[in-house]
């Protein structure tokens, strides 16, 4: 809610800005507001005080509701959608996450049976399969680090860069390791609980 | 001095005004000048109403009585500490007390999610400053705090309601209306969503803290004030379904619902107009429950007294609440439709629906018995009251209900349970249930209500025990720590859970004290000097009655000689004190000895000073302090539920050398 917010980050490292005179000013005014009212009981004292205190703060209002009309910057448009639905991709990534272990840990506490913890994980890890692939597919943080990074480093975007993995088929199943019985990821090639390497599953 | 406050009371006005009208404009049009500038205007306006309010207390310290609500609600004899609190000791200035806060509060969420929530924030500045708007124009046109007497200044104040005097009294107010303004902010969100039309769930996220913030000072509030009534109003009891007390409870029980059903939308992306409907819902009833307090239509031990233009003002506020609010949702339902369906009755999320049901339910049938006296004198013309038992009749048994689906719905998995899982769930918990059922009846337990309240309880402790203890031992095998970092890394990885059921195990103790209220003892009797009463297994004995004064009052205080069993306990001092400037209304001081197992409750209503004799009510209350204690571990509880991400960081990272986990989060 201060002004220091609006100074640039290399000039706040020294010199007089605006709000170290405010500050100033306000501690100013309560030490003569504290000395006029000096002897009229502590209360009445440390109300004067803050009453000015908030006096200072409608000064910073005032300036925060009108600086913004004195700034020249760019930005004008605000970039509403910017990111959205990748970000609520993301989130449904989460989501289906924790579901994964939210019904490993309802397995491990036996609140549901082991026939609908192998249905339900299969189904949500196809979900989450599913969900990562459309987060590396098309023109995703991926390629935009690639290209900054590329622009960075004076080469041709897209050179050097390994273009992102070909979907693959969807798999409806998940991998049960045939040793330990723990369900795997469907594209995985080793348990991962016991290590033992997968051979069923997979079509 | 007045005069600065009647200004600032305008600028905050204009301020707000501009805060509408710059950051709707800012967003239709996409300038993001002015939306920083609204925004800029919302924290002027809080800086304002700071403003005023320092300006109008330090009127009350400094004794200026040339301001009308000053001379009515202090005087120079009252204590500096009760000077500050008359801020909210009337009518006006309560009002400007809760723009206030609003302004406050709604600054602090707007500036903690101004990046976060970008597109929502210029909406939900626009909502929270229309209703600071309408108190606002309340006071302006209506009901303003710094009204100055024209003509002769009085020379000396009317003093604060000596009922007011008391420490819950002070705390009381704030923290209750901390929690209605609170409420406004998942409003303001929920209804900046349906206006953009983001209603995917990241406003949920953003509200999810403020709402338990909330709901913790709101239950505050009414455990203060059940405190304050059991201690200072000397009836005996704690809560008598009076209109006020139930104004505050009201939202309570939706806010309540809606802790629990935003649980369903996150995890199942289910209940998404259930969720708006429940945020509307509960900020309509804190307005609903200020206006009831506030405009007369309910007959109360502490409403402010009839105002029929006030009246007016909130009906048609409240009426365009809903008419907008639900418009909205019917022209968002696209938008609103759930992602999955319900798999199966015998799941987590059909016990949370159930639960939601029966939580609005209790709303519903509250504001009934409140309005009702209201609505059958518009009616029929007749006041008719349901009192006290229509409440208790139709409350104790939704209240069973809802203390078992406490028990029964975290045992309940997500989607669907067999009935394999079932027993394996039940069978400790329902033993366990059945033992301490069987050990009541034998002891010789009759009041049923009572009787089925201890065993719901025992059924629940049951179950949160087995939740720890089963989810501990889970954890400790999979991460191959000691047991207290496996607890606490279970509880800090789902902190809402086990904080949540850490505030079932409260609110389970506060039934517990409920249902202590079935064998609860209540005598009166007229006692010469030195006669003895037996009352339970407590013997009084009436000492005599002594005059004292002070320089707000004179006090008359009992001495009673209190012994159990034969052993003697001490002398009690049940008391009444005269208030000079209220001495029609003297204030009842009760005596109170408290242990973990009951209450013992000395009250003087009348007394004779001439032979020293005393009527006395002796009241018993069994298990009270639980109540009490209860709160303490739901405070406890949410707070827990509240720890931000990285506490207890130690205890969360201990993964043993090559598991393999999966990244959430």
């Amino acid at each position: 809610m201060t002004g220091k917010a609006a100074a640039p980050p290399d000039r706040a490292a020294g010199g007089l800005h605006p709000w170290h005179l405010l500050l100033v000013g306000a501690m100013a005014s309560v030490t003569a507001g504290a000395v006029i009212v000096a002897g009229s009981g502590p209360a009445n004292t440390i109300l004067v005080a803050v009453a000015i205190l908030s006096a200072v703060l409608v000064a910073l209002g005032v300036f925060r509701t009108l600086a913004p009309f004195a700034r020249t910057d760019a930005g004008e448009q605000v970039e509403m959608v910017a990111g959205r639905t990748r970000s609520a991709l993301e989130r449904e990534k989460m989501l289906v996450l924790r579901s994964i272990k939210e019904a490993e840990f309802d397995r491990a506490m036996k609140k549901i049976s082991d026939a609908d913890f192998q249905e339900m994980s299969a189904r949500l890890r196809q979900r989450a399969a599913g969900l990562l692939r459309q987060l590396d597919g098309d023109a995703g943080y991926r390629a935009l680090i690639e290209r900054d990074l590329a622009a960075l480093l004076g080469r041709e975007p897209g050179q050097g860069a390994r273009p992102p993995a070909a979907p693959g088929p969807i798999v409806p199943h998940a991998t049960v390791c045939a040793g330990c019985r723990t369900a795997n990821d469907s594209d995985a090639r080793y348990c991962k609980a016991c290590g033992a390497a997968l051979t069923g599953g997979v079509a | 001095m007045a005069s600065l406050g009647t200004f600032t009371l305008y600028a905050t006005f204009v301020v707000c005004a501009y805060a509408i009208a710059a950051s709707i404009a800012g967003a239709r049009r996409g300038s993001r000048r002015l939306i920083e500038s609204g925004v800029g205007a919302f924290y002027l306006a809080a800086a304002l109403m700071t403003l005023g309010s320092a300006v109008i207390v330090h009127a009350f310290v400094t004794n200026d009585y040339s301001i009308k609500y000053v001379q009515r609600y202090s005087d120079a004899a009252q204590p500096v500490f009760y000077k500050l609190t008359s801020y909210w000791g009337g009518l006006d200035g309560s009002i400007m007390f809760w723009v206030f806060l609003l302004a406050v509060f709604g600054a602090l969420a707007v500036y903690v999610n101004r990046d976060r929530h970008r597109e929502l924030i210029p909406y939900v500045v626009a909502v929270i400053s229309v209703v600071q708007l309408f108190f606002l124009f309340l006071m302006v046109v209506h009901k303003n705090p710094f009204e100055t007497y024209l003509v002769q200044t009085p020379s000396d104040g009317q003093g604060l309601n000596p009922l007011l005097q008391n420490i819950y009294m002070v705390v009381h107010p704030p923290s209750l209306y901390t929690g209605f303004v609170g409420m406004t902010i998942p409003f303001a969100f929920g209804l900046a969503a349906l206006i953009t039309g983001h209603l995917d769930d990241s406003w949920l996220r953003a509200v999810r803290r403020w709402t338990m913030i909330s709901w913790l000072f709101l239950s505050l509030g009414l455990t203060l004030g059940m405190i304050w009534a059991y201690e200072e109003l000397g009836w005996g009891g704690y809560w008598g379904w009076d209109p006020v007390e139930d104004a505050g409870l009201l939202p309570w029980f939706t806010a309540s619902a809606f802790l629990h059903s935003v649980i369903v939308q996150e995890r199942r992306g289910m209940l998404k107009v259930w969720n708006m409907t429940l945020v509307i819902l509960t900020f309509f009833l804190t307005i609903f429950g200020t206006f009831m307090t506030r405009s007369g239509v309910v007959q109360s031990v502490h409403a402010f007294g009839e105002d029929r233009a006030l009246a007016w003002m909130f009906t048609v506020f409240m009426l365009a609440t809903l008419v907008v609010s639900f418009g909205f949702v019917i022209y968002r339902l696209p938008l609103l439709k759930p992602r999955y369906d319900l798999d199966s009755w015998v799941s987590r999320e059909a016990a949370f629906v159930a639960n939601n049901w029966i939580l609005v339910m209790s709303a519903m049938l509250v504001l009934l018995g409140t309005m009702f006296p209201t609505i059958s004198e518009a009616l029929t013309g007749n006041r008719l009251t349901v009192g006290p038992p229509f409440f208790t009749r139709w409350m104790t048994p939704i209240g069973l209900i809802l203390l078992a689906l406490t028990g029964i719905a975290p045992l309940l998995a997500w989607r669907r349970s067999t009935f394999s899982n079932l027993r394996d769930q039940f069978l400790w918990p329902v033993l366990f249930t059945l033992i301490v059922t069987a050990s009541f009846i034998a002891l010789g337990v009759r009041v049923w209500a009572s009787g089925i309240c201890f065993a719901l309880c025992a059924f629940v402790f049951a179950t949160i025990i087995q939740e720890f203890v089963r989810g501990t031992r889970v954890r400790k095998d999979a991460t191959g720590t000691d047991v207290l970092t496996a607890l606490i890394g279970l509880v800090m990885r789902e902190r809402r859970r086990y904080g949540g059921y850490i505030v079932h195990l409260g609110i389970t103790l506060m039934f517990l004290g409920f249902a202590g209220e079935g064998f609860k003892i209540d005598r009166q009797m007229l006692l010469q000097q030195g006669q003895e009463a037996k009352v339970g297994h407590y013997t009084v004995r009436n000492n005599g009655v002594k005059v004292t004064e002070d320089a707000q009052k004179q006090m008359v205080t009992g001495h009673v000689a209190v012994s159990e069993d034969g052993k003697a306990l001490g002398t009690m001092y049940p008391a009444r004190w005269f208030f000079r400037k209220h001495e029609e209304q003297p204030t009842t001081e009760v005596a109170i000895r408290r242990t973990v197992a009951e209450d013992l409750y000395l009250v003087m209503p009348a007394y004779e000073l001439k032979d020293q004799s005393m009527s006395l009510q002796v009241v018993v209350n069994p298990l009270v302090n639980w109540i009490w204690a209860g709160f303490g571990i739901m405070v406890l509880g949410t707070g827990i539920a509240l720890l931000p991400e990285r506490a207890f960081a130690f205890a969360q990272a201990r993964v043993a050398a090559g598991t393999v986990v999966t990244p959430v989060r």
